[in-house]
C-alpha cells in the first residue's frame, strides 16, 4: 500500500546533481573531476534517500513543535502507546515554532523529514504539493477512525486529490475580556453579537485619562485568522483564496471595511497606537496588553483562554467572535485546524497510521496532552474529556463542540505561495497602523503583492 | 632651522589649552561611557529580569527589582528534563573540539598557502576566498543531505569534523596574512640547518604565530559556543542540545514563554563566553593588531 515517495525537493536535488556530473565528464581537468565526482556521490545519495522500501520499521521520530512543557505532556502520551503497543521505538523531537519550521524546511529538501510530523495550517499545502506527505486516503476509515472528525475535519487536509494531514486538534476564534472591567463598566459581553456592537463595547470600555485601552489591535496581529474568519463572514461563496489558489477570493473592499473598522476605532483613541501594540506582543502572551490589564477586549484563539488566564490574578472571559451583521448564514467561525502529517518516505508508514489513529481517537492520551493544542478534533474524543476538565477549559472545548453543530465549509487549504499571501496582509495592516498609507491605497497595493504571492 | 621654529608655538599653544584638552578629554570619556551603558544595558536587564519573579519581568521593566528570587536558576537548571549541566558539557564538546580542529588545519592550509609553492595555487586561493563570499545557507541543504547519508544526523560529527578540514576560510585568510608578515629569512635559516616543510612550520612558524593562533580559537569558542542554526539542524534528540537550542526550548511562540528561567540560563550561558574572553584579551588584541585585521 504505501509505496515509499520519494521527496520532489530531493528528486530535483539529485537530477541537478547529475547535470553537474554530466558536465565534468565532458572536463579532463582534475579539480573539475574532483567536482564531478563529489556531485555523483552526493546525487546518487540524494537519490537513495527515498529509495527504501520497507513500511513495517516500529522505529519512527515523531516532531512537534512547542516548548519543553509541552514536550512533557506528548512523551507521556508516546510512552502510553509505546506500552500497548510492544517493540516501538518512538523518539520525539521538539523545538519552538519559527526554528521548528526551518530545519522541517531543511530536512524536506533533504528528503528525510521525521516520520510522524506535526503540520501547520500554513504550511500543508505547500508540503503535500511537493509530494513529501503520505496520501492517507486508502486509511480513512480503515488504520484511522475518522468517525469523530466528520467530513469537514477530513477536508481540512485535503490537497489536490489526496488526504495529506488530519486535524488532531481545533483552536477556534473568540474574544477574550477582562471580567472585572466589564463589570465595573456595565458592559454585558454575551449581548456583543455584531462588530458594531463589539466597536461600541471597546469604546464604552476605553478609559483615555488612565491609558486603557477598548481593544487590542488584531491587524498588527502574528496571525491573520481574524481577517480571515471577517473575509468569510462576506457570503457562502466568500473565501481567502479563490477556488484553484491562484488570486484573493475576496473583492478589495472586503479588506477596506476591516482595515477601516479597526482604523477609526485606532484614530478614536479606543486601540493601542501602532508602537504601543507592537512592542507589548514583541514578548508573547506575558506582556500582552491584557494580561497586564491595560486593554479591555482582544480577539484570540480559544485555546489561549487558559494561557491568559494563568497570567492573570482576575478573571478573563471568553465569548464568541463577533459577527457581521446581514453577512453570511454559516455562523461558524473559523476553526484553525492543528495537523498532524506522515512522512511520504517513512518505512514505519503502519505504524505511523497506527499512531495517527492514537493521537486522534485515544481518549487516555487525550487525558495526558489535555488541551495543550487545542480542543481535539474528534468530537467522542472533546465529549470524553469535558467532565474531567476545569470549568474554563470546558468552555473552550464546549464553544468548539456547539459550532462543530453549525453548518459549515471545511477550512480552506493555503495554496503554496500563502506564507507570502500572509504577509503581505501583515505589511498592509502595518502601513496603516502607521499611517503610513491610507487604507485604499495600502490595499490596492495588496491586491497586486497578493496575486504575484499566489501565482509564483 | 624650521624644527625649531616650529616647537616653541606649538608649545606655546600646547600650554594654555591643556585645562582645555582635559575637558575635552573628559567629553569624551562621557560620551564613551554614554555609549557603552546604553551597549550594556539590555545585559543588565537580562541581569535584573532572571532575579524577578516571573510576573514582574515585564510589568516592572525597571533594572532595579522589587521582588528578588533564585527561583528561575533552581527552576531552569533542571526544567528541561536534563540537567543544564548536559547542555553546558555539549556545548563545550562542540566548542573545544571545534577549537582545536580549527587551529589544526586552518594553521596548516594556512602555511601552505603562504610558504609552499604547488599547481593551481592562485586558483585554489582564489576558490578558499571565494567561499568567505558564500552564504551559510547556499549550501545548507546539500551539506545536510551529505551528513544525513553518512548517518551523521543527531551527533556532534557535522559541527565538528568539518572544522579539522579546514573549512573556516576567514581563518586561513588571517593566518597567511599573518605568516606573509614573517621573515622569510627565518625559512631559509631552518632549512639551511636541515629542517623539511613540516619542521620549518612545526618549529618556526607556528611558535611566531601565537597571536593569530589566538584570534582563531577565541573567534572559533565565541562563534561555536553561540551556534544555532548548525545544532538546531544536526541535533534533533534532547540529551544532545547545545546550550543555545536548550535555550529555546524556554519559549513557545504560540503559548506561554518561560522567560524567567531563559533569562537566567542564559545568563549562565555567558559565563564561559566572559571567562575565554578575559583570558585571552591581551592576546586577542595583539593578535587583531599584528594579522592585518587592522
Amino acid at each position: 500500500m504505501n509505496s515509499p515517495r520519494p521527496s520532489q525537493f530531493s528528486t530535483l536535488i539529485g537530477e541537478r546533481m547529475n547535470i553537474t556530473t554530466t558536465g565534468a565528464g565532458l572536463s579532463r581537468r582534475g579539480f573539475l573531476g574532483g567536482l564531478g565526482a563529489l556531485g555523483l556521490g552526493l546525487g546518487l545519495a540524494a537519490c537513495s534517500s527515498g529509495g527504501s522500501a520497507s513500511s513495517t520499521s516500529t522505529d519512527l521520530t515523531v516532531a512537534l513543535w512547542g516548548d519543553a512543557n509541552r514536550a512533557k505532556l506528548y512523551q507521556s502520551a508516546i510512552d502510553l502507546y509505546v506500552q500497548k503497543h510492544e517493540g516501538t521505538t518512538l523518539s520525539l523531537e521538539y523545538l519552538d515554532l519559527t526554528a521548528y519550521l526551518e530545519r522541517l524546511a531543511t530536512s524536506a529538501a533533504a528528503g528525510s523529514l521525521p516520520d510522524f510530523i506535526w503540520m501547520r495550517d500554513t504550511h500543508i499545502g505547500r508540503y503535500a504539493a511537493s509530494g513529501a506527505l503520505l496520501d492517507l486516503t486508502p486509511e480513512l476509515g480503515n488504520g484511522i477512525d475518522t468517525a469523530g472528525l466528520g467530513d469537514a475535519g477530513v477536508a481540512t487536509g485535503k490537497v489536490g486529490d489526496g488526504v495529506f494531514a488530519l486535524p488532531s486538534h481545533y483552536v477556534a476564534n473568540c474574544t477574550l475580556y477582562d471580567q472585572t472591567v466589564l463589570q465595573s463598566k456595565g458592559v454585558d459581553y454575551s449581548q456583543v453579537k455584531t462588530w458594531d456592537d463589539y466597536a461600541d463595547a471597546a469604546t464604552e470600555l476605553t478609559d483615555k485619562t488612565a491609558g486603557f485601552y477598548g481593544s487590542y489591535d488584531p491587524t498588527l496581529a502574528a496571525t491573520q485568522n481574524h481577517f480571515e474568519a471577517w473575509i468569510r463572514q462576506y457570503g457562502d461563496d466568500v473565501e481567502v483564496y479563490s477556488a484553484d489558489g491562484t488570486a484573493p477570493g475576496f473583492e478589495p473592499v472586503v479588506f477596506e471595511e476591516w482595515l477601516s473598522y479597526w482604523d477609526k476605532l485606532r484614530k478614536a483613541g479606543v486601540l493601542p497606537a501602532a508602537d504601543i501594540q507592537i512592542e507589548s506582543q514583541s514578548s508573547g502572551w506575558t506582556n500582552d496588553l491584557l494580561v497586564t490589564s491595560r486593554a479591555a477586549l482582544r480577539l484570540a484563539s480559544a485555546n489561549h483562554l487558559t494561557i491568559v488566564q494563568g497570567l492573570r490574578q482576575t478573571p478573563v472571559g471568553m465569548g464568541v467572535m463577533p459577527q457581521k451583521a446581514g453577512g453570511t448564514t454559516d455562523t461558524w467561525r473559523f476553526f484553525v485546524p492543528i495537523l498532524v502529517s506522515i512522512a511520504g518516505n517513512t518505512d514505519g508508514a503502519d505504524t505511523a497510521v497506527s499512531l495517527m489513529d492514537f493521537f486522534i481517537n485515544d481518549t487516555a492520551a487525550a487525558e495526558l496532552t489535555r488541551l495543550n493544542q487545542g480542543a481535539p478534533s474528534s468530537s467522542t474524543v472533546r465529549d470524553a474529556l469535558v467532565p474531567k476538565l476545569k470549568p474554563q477549559e470546558a468552555q473552550f472545548v464546549q464553544l468548539i463542540s456547539d459550532e462543530m453543530a453549525f453548518p459549515r465549509r471545511p477550512f480552506p487549504i493555503r495554496p503554496a505561495g500563502s506564507e507570502a499571501f500572509n504577509t503581505a496582509i501583515a505589511r498592509t495592516g502595518e502601513e496603516v497602523a502607521y499611517g503610513r498609507q491610507s487604507v485604499s491605497a495600502a490595499v490596492a497595493w495588496f491586491m497586486g503583492e497578493a496575486q504575484r504571492a499566489l501565482r509564483a | 632651522m624650521a624644527l625649531t621654529f616650529a616647537r616653541p608655538p606649538a608649545r606655546t599653544t600646547a600650554a594654555p589649552s591643556a585645562s582645555w584638552l582635559g575637558g575635552r578629554r573628559l567629553g569624551a570619556h562621557v560620551v564613551i561611557i554614554l555609549v557603552g551603558a546604553v551597549m550594556i544595558y539590555p545585559l543588565l536587564w537580562m541581569l535584573a529580569s532572571s532575579f524577578k519573579p516571573e510576573n514582574l519581568i515585564f510589568s516592572e521593566p525597571g533594572l532595579i527589582p522589587t521582588g528578588f528570587t533564585f527561583d528561575n536558576f533552581v527552576h531552569g537548571w533542571t526544567a528541561l528534563g536534563s540537567p543544564f549541566t548536559l547542555f553546558f558539557l555539549n556545548s563545550a564538546i562542540v566548542a573545544g573540539l571545534s577549537v582545536i580542529g580549527n587551529l589544526f588545519s586552518c594553521s596548516l592550509a594556512a602555511y601552505a598557502f603562504a610558504r609552499l609553492e604547488f599547481r593551481f595555487k592562485p586558483v585554489l586561493f582564489a576558490l578558499m576566498l571565494g567561499t568567505i563570499m558564500l552564504p551559510f545557507h547556499v549550501v545548507l541543504v546539500p551539506q545536510y543531505i551529505l551528513f544525513q547519508n553518512l548517518g551523521w544526523t543527531n551527533t556532534f560529527l557535522p559541527l565538528v569534523v568539518p572544522k579539522f578540514l579546514a573549512v573556516d576560510s576567514f581563518f586561513i585568510f588571517l593566518m597567511v596574512q599573518f605568516i606573509r608578515g614573517l621573515p622569510r629569512e627565518l625559512d631559509d635559516a631552518a632549512t639551511v640547518d636541515g629542517c623539511g616543510p613540516i619542521s620549518v612550520f612545526w618549529r618556526i612558524i607556528l611558535p611566531l604565530m601565537r597571536p593569530a593562533l589566538a584570534v582563531t580559537a577565541v573567534f572559533t569558542f565565541i562563534w561555536t559556543w553561540n551556534d544555532f542554526l548548525g545544532p538546531l539542524l544536526y541535533l534533533t534528540q534532547r540529551d544532545n542540545f547545545t546550550v543555545p537550542i536548550a535555550l529555546n526550548a524556554f519559549l513557545d511562540s504560540t503559548g506561554a514563554s518561560a522567560w524567567g528561567p531563559m533569562f537566567a540560563m542564559s545568563l549562565l550561558s555567558l559565563v564561559p563566553l566572559f571567562v575565554v574572553f578575559l583570558v585571552a584579551q591581551k592576546h586577542l588584541i595583539s593578535g587583531i593588531a599584528t594579522t592585518g585585521l587592522k
